[in-house]
């Protein structure tokens, strides 16, 4: 049985803490973008679906240095935003869960368009010629029939939370208790020559959440 | 009493369908693919037509010249399609209740049909005359003032589908529900509706004889 430090505790529960808030906050937005994305066509559908699929291409890195200028203390509108409450969300924890969410948006939402795009839509006509409307199609046929990709997506969005490095280390910062998740924890332990046992077992927690993550996932995904 | 007069082309069919009855049951019969159940479609809203009008029991579903187009939702059909759309997530009790809110209609209609020992059963692990008869229950629990009923005995047992096409009929009568239905056999087609239609390709054009 491993006994965790205080140290590895503190930076557990804030990547926890950072991508359950992220999962969750997206999740929303995520599925009605899926259901859009999957079910209708719209004018400006392929310049949505791009930028909604950018930080899958883009360096994090880059994604960091966008949200910083979006929201830095002197940024779009970081600037008004710091002006009102004299407060700036760059290189908080709050910074951290804009990363993440920005991150793991794009895997949330395949996820669930994918799941959405398999439902037979004559299922969707039957439920109308029983009368339901969009409401009742949405509660009785899709969310039901699109359950494992939700969970799926969700796990996945988890996942990709707990590993986010580079967006967050440029927009948040490597700030221990306020941004330092586990993947900066162990960047940050790599410095010190003395602490690969530190590393080693930051590494191990690490691969251990993603594996049990992942094998939720897979379970739902099927 | 039914009222059609319709103009509907795609890239593979043209119909042009003109019917008036004042008969409970109307019958269809046509070769495969000339167009039955796109008319079905057409008369549950689910197809617009190019133009023309659909009027049943006093009530326009459908005017091109003064734009009425009533939604599927709201034209009060219950629709037995071919290849029946059970929900498959849902059990036998769960698919004829969707549309239903009175457990009275829904115990009348699961004796109708013969279908009170499947009422927990998955969707899925049902037989093909099995789910027929539960699309059947299905349709009729959503108190219809129309059926579309699109080759929906063809696979129930014929022992049961005598008794449950005449126990259907005298529902119908009873609730008077127009109902409109195809059918490739000749003799069930005569036997279950008052009025025998024939779809047929002259020339291209997909035309309705009686």
């Amino acid at each position: 049985m491993i006994t965790l430090t205080d140290y590895e505790i503190t930076v557990l529960i804030l990547s926890s803490k950072v991508a359950i808030i992220s999962s969750l906050i997206i999740s929303i937005p995520a599925f009605f973008l899926g259901l859009a994305l999957a079910t209708k066509q719209f004018y400006g559908k392929s310049i949505i679906d791009s930028v909604i699929h950018l930080p899958l291409v883009l360096p994090p890195v880059v994604i960091g240095f966008l949200l910083l200028i979006i929201f830095g203390k002197n940024g779009l509108l970081g600037s008004p935003f710091y002006s009102l409450f004299g407060w700036s969300i760059s290189f908080t924890w709050v910074a951290a869960i804009i990363a993440s969410s920005v991150m793991s948006f794009p895997l949330f939402v395949r996820s669930i368009r994918q799941s959405i795009a398999e439902i037979d839509p004559k299922l969707i006509e039957a439920a109308k010629t029983l009368g339901a409307n969009n409401l009742k199609i949405l509660k009785t046929i899709i969310i039901p029939l699109s359950k494992n990709g939700i969970i799926s997506g969700l796990v996945l969005s988890f996942s990709r939370s707990l590993g986010e490095f580079g967006a967050t280390i440029t927009f948040a910062g490597n700030i221990f208790g306020e941004t330092q998740t586990i993947p900066l924890a162990i960047y940050s332990s790599l410095q010190d020559p003395n602490a690969s046992h530190v590393v080693m077992r930051l590494v191990i927690i690490s691969i251990s959440i993603s594996f049990v993550a992942l094998f939720i996932s897979n379970r739902f995904a099927k | 009493m039914i009222d059609l007069d319709i103009s509907y082309t795609n890239t593979s069919l043209k119909l042009v369908i003109r019917l008036q009855s004042k008969a409970m049951i109307l019958g269809f019969s046509g070769d495969s693919g000339v167009g039955k159940s796109t008319l079905f479609n057409i008369v549950s809203g689910l197809l617009e037509p190019r133009e023309g009008n659909i009027v049943i029991d006093h009530n326009v579903l459908y005017d091109s010249k003064s734009h009425t187009n009533i939604l599927p939702k709201s034209r009060n059909i219950g629709y037995v399609f071919q290849d029946l759309r059970l929900f498959p997530h849902l059990n036998v009790y769960q698919n004829i209740k969707y549309a239903s809110s009175s457990q009275q209609d829904i115990d009348e209609i699961m004796e109708l049909l013969e279908l009170e020992k499947l009422i927990n059963k998955d969707i899925k692990l049902l037989s093909g005359g099995e789910s027929q008869r539960v699309a059947i229950a299905r349709s009729l629990a959503s108190a219809p003032k129309i059926l579309l009923l699109d080759e929906s005995f063809n696979a129930i047992h014929l022992t049961q589908r005598k008794i449950i096409t005449r126990k259907l009929k005298n529902y119908i009568a009873q609730k008077k529900i127009t109902t409109l239905f195809i059918s490739h056999q000749q003799n069930e087609i005569k036997s279950f509706a008052d009025e025998v239609y024939t779809m047929q390709n002259i020339r291209g054009i997909v035309k309705m004889t009686r």
